[in-house]
């Protein structure tokens, strides 16, 4: 048996468990099946995938389920009423993605499906087209789809032979090249199409995320497109991993045998891994601001902004008794899970964080 | 001190004629709010109802003036 554990913000129902109230501490998701609510899960949660108030967890048998704010249809149900434990969406499912108001899906037949709300081209439907319910985006084809990444307002996708494709807003380059629309350039992809970043070779890419508004990319080095323009990043070891927050890049390095993470971009919370501790990292998954790692010891720890709870409740002496000073929800390394039962997975989203444990 | 989270330019903010704010998401899922009013008398720190982060708003008093026109 699994469960899915979260803490975090949740005014509109997106930890699935019943309420709209923001948890502190770890509490088991409620997930409707077969007309029963349980916390206890027999397929394996793989992922935990986060809109701006919206989660999706895919399971190994490839089923969905969604829950929380559903006023444009972005929990892949009939739009309107708020989704307030899981509900599992029709068809099975390879991939999912979230932005703030949209969720892109991958059947296991390689069609792109698209729901919510999209202003800037998020559905990948065509200017004005509204996305209520799940709509064909693009037909790549059976394993086609290498990856596919969502944040605010942009889409990207890594298909097996490295091409990259994407839609959304586009304006900041986050989407590389951008058209030419008479004197100006075009500010929003409307469907999907072929992405160019400049100076950017695709076949290279080992791993790719998108911020909230730029898109970074590691090949033999770091290259970012977009909003943000770091400086030149030098990295000591082997690169393994990347993933974004909405305004910092985090890589996840092996020095000999140890995964490390190093940081760069916004500090303003605490978002930048502390680089004086030295747990030794697992996994790691990244939120809006904040990051967990998963520790040798099974232990998950927070680091960032953690005002809604997604940080645990602070361990330590300080008291930050209405206090709202940077400081005061700011975390460094929180440990915020550390019983038995094995952690099978992480997942992060806007001030949410999620553990999937199986139970013993 | 005041910790400002980030800056966004207004051309990334939604504009609603009818409240007459302007909007922009903030990672906590809910978003932040600035008035016309107050960018017209030189503020430009938008607040998020339900936590603490604040941005600035990037602007130039001339950007404002498409606004107005949306209200007329």
């Amino acid at each position: 048996m699994y469960q899915v554990l979260c803490c975090g913000s949740n005014g509109q129902y997106q930890l699935g468990i019943g309420n709209d109230t923001d948890q502190l501490e770890l509490v088991a998701a409620k997930f409707e099946i077969d007309g029963t609510v349980t916390t206890q899960l027999a397929a394996e949660p793989v992922e935990v995938v986060c809109g701006g108030n919206h989660t999706l967890v895919l399971f190994s048998t490839g089923e969905i389920y969604s829950c929380g704010d559903n006023t444009f249809g972005q929990c892949g149900h009939q739009g309107g009423q708020t989704i307030e434990v899981f509900r599992k969406i029709d068809g099975k499912w390879a991939k999912a993605a979230c932005g703030w108001e949209f969720t892109i899906l991958v059947d296991l037949e390689g069609k792109v499906y698209s729901c919510g709300r999209g202003l800037k081209g998020e559905l990948g439907l065509g200017k004005g087209v509204d996305g209520n319910q799940l709509r064909e985006v693009i037909d790549f084809g059976p394993q086609a789809v290498l990856s596919v990444r969502s944040s605010l307002n942009h889409t990207v996708v890594q298909l097996a032979d490295k091409r990259l494709f994407g839609w959304g807003n586009a304006r900041k380059g986050q989407l590389g090249v951008q058209n030419a629309i008479g004197t100006k350039l075009e500010s929003v992809i409307w469907q999907p199409r072929q992405l160019k970043f400049e100076g950017l070779d695709d076949l290279q890419v080992r791993f790719f995320d998108v911020g909230r508004d730029y898109t970074a990319f590691y090949s033999n080095d770091y290259k970012e497109y977009g909003k943000k323009a770091t400086e030149k990043v030098h990295v000591n070891g082997d690169v393994v991993g990347l993933r974004t927050m909405w305004s910092s890049s985090h890589l996840l390095v092996k020095n000999e045998k140890h995964l490390s993470i190093k940081s760069f971009g916004n500090d303003s919370h605490g978002q930048l891994f502390p680089q004086s501790a030295h747990p030794v990292v697992q996994q790691f998954e990244i939120g809006s601001e904040h990051g967990l790692i998963l520790t040798d010891q099974n232990s998950v720890m927070a680091w960032g902004w953690g005002e809604h709870g997604n940080c645990g409740e602070r361990s330590g002496d300080e008291v930050y008794e209405d206090d709202l000073s940077a400081a005061a929800v700011t975390y460094s390394l929180n440990t915020i899970y550390n019983q038995a039962h094995p952690v099978t997975r992480l997942g992060s989203g806007c001030a949410t964080s999620w553990i999937t444990i199986r139970k013993l | 001190m005041e910790t400002i989270y980030d800056e966004i330019e207004i051309e990334d903010f939604t504009f609603d004629p009818i409240t007459q704010l302007f909007q922009y998401p903030c990672p906590c899922g809910d978003r932040f709010a600035i008035a016309l009013d107050d960018l017209k008398d030189g503020e430009d720190i938008a607040v998020c109802p339900s936590c603490s982060l604040m941005v600035r708003v990037i602007f130039e008093p001339e950007d404002l003036e498409e606004f107005e026109e949306e209200l007329k």
